[in-house]
């Protein structure tokens, strides 16, 4: 017994001695410490197509007044109504800098170290996208200090104006780095986007800056000569800018589908006849009508702007903006492009090319809901038919206007940035309560800001302010605040 | 030693089979009671003179062979003086011991099962014997301690068969790393984690570890309360621990006894409390008899014939338009639960053992097979003892298998779909879910409603739940005063859940209401733990005043759990509830963790003349949670009792005194995995939905959101009590009063951070929670006649303060998007906010253009869920063979959030929306608010009567959301029960050495203050953590039982 009894204790003091192997046992079985780029690449694109895919897309929807309220249901009213509360986009906030731009951080970091110039550069890419976004939403939003970890955690907050040179300064850093030595890991499956195409990332890095000198047409400095190398190098993107690869099952959807359709079964979103009445009531009627709505009873219906206390037409009755399962989150369109060139050539060479590219850029539209019947509308004498007159603004208001109509249910939330930066559309002058004319905004019926404001930016989610110290208080006139480049 | 412990086994084996042979010698029955009348089970009974000894069982039975003809027996038990009893001609004796001149020599089990008097220590334990645990037919062992522990609240999260029970010992003490005691059976901590989904769209509870216990294994609890008691237990006593002993086969000393005990009973249930509903209108929305509406917002009854439901082939349904007061009542059917328990025990001089058999066959109230649990459990202990060693052994076989009806709202929860028929529509006649105008399709309503029959009888759960747990034991006398231990522990729960909804896509004119492709989902989930001890104990006598103990051990732990998880949600084939049945990709998630510690403590006992103790120790803890290089604590404890009446010249009324005064450091250690930050498989967070790795065939890691902190040390709690035991009046009267607080401090949150820094939280140690507390003990007996009429009363009070400290943000506890359930800086744990109605600047209610009041878009506070005070007062009465028993349970104070009031005001069903008849009304003291049109605004008073097109709008009103947040105070009959006991000289021709019979009754009746009138404050369907406090989400009704026991001894 006795040498059982030793044989007990010498094996009980041996564990001990055994006792820091046996307590590591703090590895995650469920989590790795460490996963390759290739891995972290495809949820960070995810993470942006569904921030800017989802409930913003949603927002551009109800902003460029592509959809109003359905009077039958009620959970977008306070979009509808300009009072959007403070905490309605916390989710987004969070997602976009812990889901993307935290990740991204990461891959750059990793490919930086690697010598992974392609990862750099994609990563660089997808990060400056994403807070050029943010930026123009929030025009405030912490770039320089932000994704520090516990090292800071509350980062400073930047202006858009300060963002916009040092994002594009980060991008031909990215460039230049990875043109000095190009690193061939494969990118293939990981990047969701362009399935490692860097020709494809470089056109879009051109494009993403062109559309960002654009943004600063109407500051004090607007970026001509920048613009006009841009387009004498004319490297710009040949394909769209999109994550594609969503299935039928729930989760793997389009997350406008996934929330709206599937989820709240598409009970809110209902025809803005803002874009109703531009479509169908100046004949002949545009193709894309019946492929970016879908149609109640047997003809299109909608709702002015914001009036959703009006039940004369049920909801049932009312047009639905059309999305599939499948429908691709658009990044930068070819069609985008098109109207960005356009632009660029009306206001910084005279106009030279500038009727081409907005015929290429309606076709693009068209072609992007498998429609080819665009010339027709965009003929001599048809009603899209380019008319250059010379006047920048004239010009412009019909690339405008054509840019407004192409990125319906595709860039929702461009289309709101753009449509403040050119104020095109024009807002109607008349009274709230009163439709506005053919291709004119409609003040919202249930606006809630004074006079004729209609909303410019978000404020800065609570989900940030209550735990930033450095987080701005919110500007005096909240969402009718302008940003810094909104300057028409 | 083996062969002695198969030998014992297989009498064991023989007799469960078999009647025992009787002896040639005369046997001789009997009872042991104390004077409380309670059973003395384990009192030894010895003739004098032989060596013929037997041991009391259950219900303090024996059978004892005797070889003289008029022998004498001494009856011994520790803590009672000894009594010896000369035996004549009878065959059956009744026996009671007093308590020993050292009263409250009490033995208890103390942390590391160590076994002290209760008279040696600076803190109070609460005992429970058998008895006491089981005599209200309770199947859970833990809901039989309701009410009869002062400090602990105990709380069924709902009657549903097998459900589970949550415990708070003194409050709540800390906000995220688990609130429930740690619970140790015979030295070993079994796992009481809880099968449940507080799912609002379909929750479940398929009950936790306690109540796979069968109640009638056990001998006695003992539940360790304060910091100073469980400082043994350093990083798992936080929330103090429930030690259990489970019966076994006899004392030491006992040189024969052998005995067969069985324990049965029946019992049925109903509806203790369905909500109070008006019945002065019917059907309809807005004033108007509408056909397709959920809800009793239409005119008033007027008994006249009209068709109501939907039109089918032409025809509609007509019936009399009149109140069915009992609609929803008649839903329900009578549960019933039936259970048997039987248990063998034998010993020698040597050896005893325990085995056990028990099955419980539960059916619940809703109507069909839908709400069952069955729980077989097997126990096997044995112990042998050669020499010096003693060696033992325990295994314990746990098998639960039940369906549950689930809660919650959509097309899950039945309950809410049955609140949402209208006060004139009869559910029972709906029974036939395929009949026209009852099935899918054709259901009277087109608002996310369906026939609730279809809904128990096509969607369901079913559980499978297999714990095994047991532990070996070996002890080694070196000397006579030097002792080792070395202990095996070892606890195994397997658990699977399936869950399935039917395809459900109504065609047709009418179209149904509900569209839901199927559903199905399989989970299996299992745990482990395995613990090693070695103690080593040794005592000396000093000198004559002084004695010391001391104890030395290590503590070897291991913790592990796992789950796989898989579903989907669109069905091809109808009916065939399978994974594989999916065109859809499933949703899969696995999950894995373990986590250990090396642990050692020490523990010194000093006793001065046995009336001054001074008892300290030092635990220190190792785990792997935490950074290796800050990963060992101390948790030191001490405490000293002083009997009084030993030491100094007390009145004479006064026969016992004891002051005592306990401090210990406990903690709450950190969760696995928290210190570094992790890739996990990508999920893309959006509004209602989640994007799902991988996507498009392409998968994808991404970086925790939690920054992880490398700095986290454990959550410690640091208490001292102090406390008084008295007897006074010849020990007739007892009073035990304690005086408690608790900091815990260094608390681990999951602290949020902003977006920006890259992570949305870190863990971390910060803010503070304070609990204090007093609990009074009491009991007297009023009457007290050997042979006559004994009345014992007792009772017990206790309340509890806590509060938090030191958060600068509130800390998120659950809730709902309407109301919120935070901890809060500066107020006790639990504070609920929502909607109130806007007032203008003079304090006026503003209402809407149809009179509504409107809800302020800054919502208040209505208050927290902290229970004001416990109260359970008892009373035991005697009368020769009779025994009536009763307890009342009351608690004091409190908020609940109540979904079954929110849904009964939505419909109209509930009495308080007959508010004034329904007539016109203008809000008292209300106002218009006037939009200037300049962002300023003016208040005008208002005129505007709520019409009865508005009612609906007013009774439902977001302002009014305070209403679905009541008082959850409640008075409750717990426990009743007569128990006859035949009187052993009936018997003695009978193979029985014991039998009764009782009546008995559980939570016969429930009083609640007048704002709830909806549900038993007790549901909930949040689980077991303090989100249960939040409330119910549509929870299954609670219910009243009744019932008899048989209980009889071989």
């Amino acid at each position: 017994m006795k040498n059982i009894f030793k044989i007990v204790f010498v094996a009980l003091l041996a564990s001990t001695y055994g006792c820091k192997k046996f307590l590591d046992v703090n590895e995650n079985q469920d989590s790795v410490r460490a996963v390759g780029m290739n891995l972290q690449l495809p949820g960070a694109q995810a993470s942006m197509a569904v921030t800017f895919g989802g409930s913003f897309h949603n927002l551009g929807s109800f902003w460029a007044q592509y959809s109003t309220q359905s009077p039958d249901a009620g959970q977008y009213e306070d979009m509808d109504s300009y009072r959007v509360t403070t905490d309605e986009f916390d989710r987004e906030w969070s997602e976009v800098y812990t889901g993307a731009l935290e990740n991204l951080r990461n891959i750059k970091e990793e490919a930086n170290a690697t010598g992974a110039t392609n990862y750099a550069l994609v990563a660089t890419l997808c990060e400056s996208y994403t807070f050029q976004m943010l930026a123009d939403l929030y025009n405030e939003i912490p770039y320089s200090e932000a994704l520090a970890g516990a090292a800071n955690t509350t980062p400073k907050f930047d202006n858009g104006a300060d963002i916009y040179p040092a994002i594009i300064s980060k991008i031909d850093e990215a460039i230049a780095a990875y043109e000095a030595n190009p690193s061939t890991n494969d990118l293939s499956t990981a990047d969701i986007i362009f399935a490692g195409d860097m020709d494809q990332w470089i056109r879009f890095a051109n494009t993403l800056k062109l559309k960002m000198y654009m943004r600063q047409s109407y500051t004090s400095s607007p970026k001509g000569a920048e613009i006009n190398a841009l387009l004498t190098e004319d490297n710009f993107l040949t394909a769209d800018a999109s994550m594609s690869s969503f299935g039928s099952g729930e989760g793997q959807r389009n997350p406008y589908y996934e929330i709206q359709v599937d989820r709240l079964g598409d009970v809110n979103n209902r025809a803005s006849n803002t874009m109703i009445k531009f479509l169908r009531d100046s004949l002949p009627v545009d193709d894309r009508l019946d492929v970016l709505y879908m149609a109640g009873g047997s003809a299109h219906q909608a709702k002015e702007q914001g009036d959703f206390a009006n039940r004369d037409i049920s909801s049932d009755d009312l047009s639905i903006p059309y999305y599939e399962a499948t429908t691709p989150v658009y990044f930068i369109t070819m069609t985008e492009l098109h109207f960005l060139k356009a632009e660029a050539m009306v206001r910084y060479a005279a106009g030279a090319g500038a009727q081409a590219e907005y015929e290429a850029g309606i076709d693009a539209s068209f072609a992007m809901h498998g429609l080819s019947t665009s010339s027709s509308f965009y003929g001599a004498g048809n009603k899209y038919a380019y008319n250059a007159t010379g006047d920048v603004e004239t010009d412009i208001a019909q690339i405008m206007m054509q840019k407004w109509v192409a990125m319906c249910n595709s860039q929702n939330l461009e289309a709101f940035f753009e449509v403040n930066r050119t104020q095109q559309p024009p807002l109607s002058t008349n009274a709230q309560g009163t439709p506005g004319n053919i291709g004119e905004r409609t003040l919202s019926y249930a606006s809630v800001l004074s006079g004729t404001a209609t909303p410019r930016r978000l404020s800065v989610p609570d989900v940030e302010v209550v735990r930033n110290s450095n987080a701005p208080s919110q500007p005096a006139n909240g969402l009718a605040t302008k940003v810094w480049w909104d300057q028409k | 030693m083996n062969s002695q412990l198969f030998r014992s086994l297989g009498i064991c084996c023989m007799l469960i089979f078999s009647v025992i042979a009787n002896a040639q010698s005369r046997s001789i029955t009997g009872t042991v009671v104390d004077q409380k009348s309670q059973p003395v089970i384990g009192a030894v009974i010895k003739e004098k003179g032989t060596g013929n000894a037997a041991i009391a069982g259950i219900d303090g039975t024996f059978s004892i062979t005797i070889a003289s003809a008029s022998p004498t027996l001494v009856v011994s038990f520790v803590g009672m003086e000894n009594k010896e009893v000369v035996v004549g001609a009878s065959n059956s004796i009744y026996i009671t011991l007093s308590a020993s001149d050292e009263s409250l020599n009490e033995v208890v089990v103390t942390a590391q099962n160590i076994k002290r008097n209760s008279r040696s220590l600076g803190y109070s334990v609460a005992s429970v014997n058998s008895v006491d645990i089981v005599e209200g037919g309770t199947r859970s062992a833990v809901n039989g301690l309701q009410g009869k522990i002062a400090g602990v609240q105990i709380s069924a999260a709902s009657s549903d068969p097998g459900a589970s029970t949550r415990i708070f010992i003194r409050g709540i003490h800390s906000l995220s790393q688990g609130t429930q005691p740690l619970i140790v059976v015979d030295g070993v901590p079994i796992s009481n984690a809880s099968t449940n989904s507080s799912s609002l769209n379909g929750g479940f509870d398929f009950g936790n570890g306690l109540n796979t216990i069968n109640p009638n294994d056990i001998a006695s609890m003992d539940v360790l309360k304060s910091a100073a008691a469980t400082a043994l237990y350093g990083s798992r006593g936080a929330n103090g621990v429930i030690m259990i002993t489970t019966k076994s086969g006899s004392g030491a000393s006992a040189k024969k006894g052998l005995g067969i005990e069985y324990n049965g009973s029946a019992t049925f249930s109903n509806v203790l409390r369905l909500p109070e509903f008006q019945n002065e209108f019917g059907q309809g929305w807005d004033g108007n008899h509408w056909l397709d509406e959920n809800g009793s917002w239409g005119p008033k009854f007027d008994g006249r014939d009209r068709v109501y439901g939907r039109v089918v082939d032409n025809a509609q349904l007509l019936a009399p338009y009149s109140p069915l007061e009992n609609n929803v009542k008649e839903f329900f059917e009578r549960g019933k639960s039936i259970n048997n328990s039987i248990g063998v025990s034998g010993a020698n001089e040597t050896s005893s053992f325990y085995a056990s058999y028990s099955n419980v066959k539960q059916d619940g109230i809703y109507p069909g097979q839908v709400d069952i649990n069955d729980r077989n459990t097997i126990t096997l202990k044995a112990q042998t003892k050669i020499d010096k060693l003693t060696v033992s052994g325990g295994v314990n076989i746990a098998m639960t298998d039940g369906t549950f009806v689930p809660t919650g709202q959509g097309q899950s929860g039945t309950y809410n779909n049955t609140m949402q028929l209208p006060r004139n529509m009869s559910v029972v006649d709906m029974q036939d879910y395929n009949a026209p105008f009852y099935n899918v399709e054709d259901y009277f309503t087109g608002y996310g409603v369906t026939n609730p029959y279809f809904i128990l009888n096509e969607n369901g759960n079913s559980y499978k739940g297999r714990k095994i747990y047991g532990n070996l034991q070996t002890s080694y006398d070196i000397k006579d005063n030097l002792k080792v231990l070395y202990r095996f522990g070892y606890d195994m729960n397997d658990n699977n859940i399936h869950n399935h909804r039917a395809i459900l896509l109504p065609q047709g004119p009418n179209g149904g209401s509900i569209d839901d492709p199927g559903f199905v989902s399989e989970q299996s989930s299992g745990s482990q733990e395995f613990n090693n001890d070695v103690m080593l104990t040794w005592n000396k006598k000093i000198n004559s005043l002084i004695k010391l103990d001391l104890t030395g051990g290590m503590n070897i732990n291991g913790r592990s759990n796992n789950s796989l998880f898989a579903s989907v949600s669109t069905l091809d084939i109808p009916g065939f509830y399978n994974i594989q049945n999916s065109p859809s990709q499933p949703v899969i998630s696995e999950s894995n963790a373990s986590r250990r510690q090396v642990n050692f403590y020490g523990l010194a006992n000093l006793d001065y003349k046995n009336t001054a103790f001074l008892n300290v120790s030092l635990r220190r803890d190792q785990s792997s949670t935490l950074p290796s290089e800050s990963n060992a604590y101390y948790y030191p404890s001490a405490n000293v009792s002083y009997v009084l009446s030993e030491g100094l010249n007390l009145p004479k009324a006064i026969s016992f005194a004891k002051v005592r005064f306990g401090y210990g450091v406990t903690a709450n250690d950190a969760p696995s995995y928290a210190f570094d930050r992790y890739y996990s498989q990508s999920v893309i967070d959006m509004p209602f939905r989640s994007m799902n790795f991988p996507v498009g065939g392409v998968n994808s890691f991404s970086i925790n959101s939690n920054l992880a902190n490398p700095d986290l040390k454990v959550e410690y709690n640091r208490e001292w009590e102090f406390g008084l035991d008295l007897k006074a009046l010849d020990n007739r009267a007892s009073l035990d009063l304690t005086l408690y607080s608790r900091v815990t401090d260094d608390m681990i949150l999951f602290k949020a951070v902003a977006p920006s820094a890259g992570g949305t939280n870190q863990i971390s140690n910060f803010a503070d929670i304070l609990n204090k507390g007093v609990e009074i003990v009491a009991s007297y007996k009023v009457l007290r006649k050997e042979d006559g009429l004994n009345w014992d009363i007792f009772g017990n009070f206790s309340k509890n303060l806590n509060e938090v400290r030191g958060l600068s943000e509130d800390f998120n506890l659950g809730g709902l998007s309407t109301t919120s359930f935070t901890a809060r800086n500066g107020q006790p744990i639990g504070v609920f906010e929502g909607s109130v109605p806007e007032t203008s600047p003079s304090g006026q209610v503003v209402v809407d253009a149809d009179g509504v009041p409107v809800a302020s878009t800054q919502k208040e506070e209505y208050g927290n869920s902290q229970i004001g005070y416990m109260l359970g007062i008892g009373s035991k009465l005697k009368y020769k063979a009779f025994r009536l028993n009763f307890l009342f349970d009351a608690r004091q104070g409190g908020l609940m959030f109540s979904r079954t009031a929110d849904i009964n005001h939505f419909t109209g069903n509930s009495i308080k929306t007959a508010y004034n008849d329904r007539k016109p009304f203008v809000v008292p003291n209300s106002v218009r608010k006037i939009d200037q049109g300049d962002g300023t605004f003016t208040y005008e008073e208002n005129t505007i009567a709520v019409d009865p097109a508005h009612m609906d709008d007013y009774h439902r009103a977001e302002a009014f959301d305070r209403n679905n947040v009541i008082s959850k105070s409640f008075v409750k009959l717990r426990e009743l029960a007569l128990t006859y006991t035949i009187p052993a000289s009936s018997i003695e021709k009978m193979p029985f050495s014991g039998m009764s019979f009782s009546i008995i009754g559980r939570n016969l009746l429930l009083w609640t203050p007048v704002e709830n009138q909806y549900v038993d404050p007790e549901a909930t369907t949040f689980g077991n953590g303090i989100n249960a406090e939040f409330g119910e989400f549509s929870a299954n009704p609670t219910t009243r039982s009744y019932g008899f026991a048989l209980r009889f001894t071989l």
